[in-house]
């Protein structure tokens, strides 16, 4: 288990890449806007460009950062990854949304190369609402849970417990 | 995180396994509607995963 100092030390790390990856989802969702709805082709193409520039060195990064110190301070509290439901739904949410972030990379570059190439058709791209507004939904879940800790023990939590109580009655 | 200690550490251990609790349920069988429909979503509009598949 954590001493209290570190729990506080991973706690504030972990809220802040959690925080930062909220507001980097948001930044994304913002750049929407002028990637579809701007009439001037250089600020829709200056959207997309910064839309891999911002999935690149802020989504990512903050996402490996949230989840990486969730999982830390499951493990070194005794709140445990698999013990209680709201923490395992919240890893299981997190993790599907880093590996759909890494997934989708590609398609946000190659839509960025596009924007970068004078000739390219930006007109096409149909901007990345869908990506956004899902990530965002599903991290409010997430916020939601880790804010609420709703209350329910695993099966597996719930026989760790049993075995805490022999244990206290054997003392 | 700072909050209130686990249930484990301040609820006696029953003798039976808890049911699963009932905003569990909720929250499953949402996300399995929500992923059912997109799902449906994308077969019926089809074309690839990639650059304008994605709004407007």
């Amino acid at each position: 288990m954590m001493s209290p100092r570190l729990r506080k030390l991973a706690l504030t790390i972990h809220l802040f890449t959690s925080v930062g990856w909220l507001g980097a989802v948001l930044a994304y969702l913002a750049l929407n806007v002028p990637a579809l709805a701007s009439e001037d082709e250089q600020t829709v193409r200056a959207a997309y460009l910064m839309m891999d520039v911002v999935m690149r060195y802020a989504l990512i990064p903050l996402a490996v950062g949230s989840l990486g110190t969730g999982v830390a301070q499951a493990l070194g509290t005794p709140y445990g990854l698999l013990r209680h439901y709201w923490v395992t739904i919240s890893f299981a949410l997190t993790t599907v949304a880093l590996v759909i972030l890494i997934w989708h990379l590609p398609a946000v570059r190659d839509m960025a190369e596009i924007a970068k190439d004078p000739q390219g058709d930006v007109a096409g791209l149909g901007g990345d609402l869908f990506h956004s507004l899902g990530g965002l939904v599903l991290l409010i879940v997430v916020l939601t849970l880790n804010v609420y800790k709703p209350r329910g023990l695993t099966r597996y939590g719930w026989r760790r417990a049993q075995g805490q109580g022999s244990s206290l009655a054997r003392r | 995180m700072t909050a209130d200690p686990p249930d484990s550490l301040t609820e006696p251990p029953a003798s039976q396994p808890p049911d699963r609790p009932r905003w569990v349920k909720l929250l499953v069988l949402g996300t399995l509607v929500v992923v059912s429909t997109l799902a449906l979503i994308a077969l019926l509009v089809g074309g690839d995963h990639g650059p304008a598949m994605h709004g407007g």
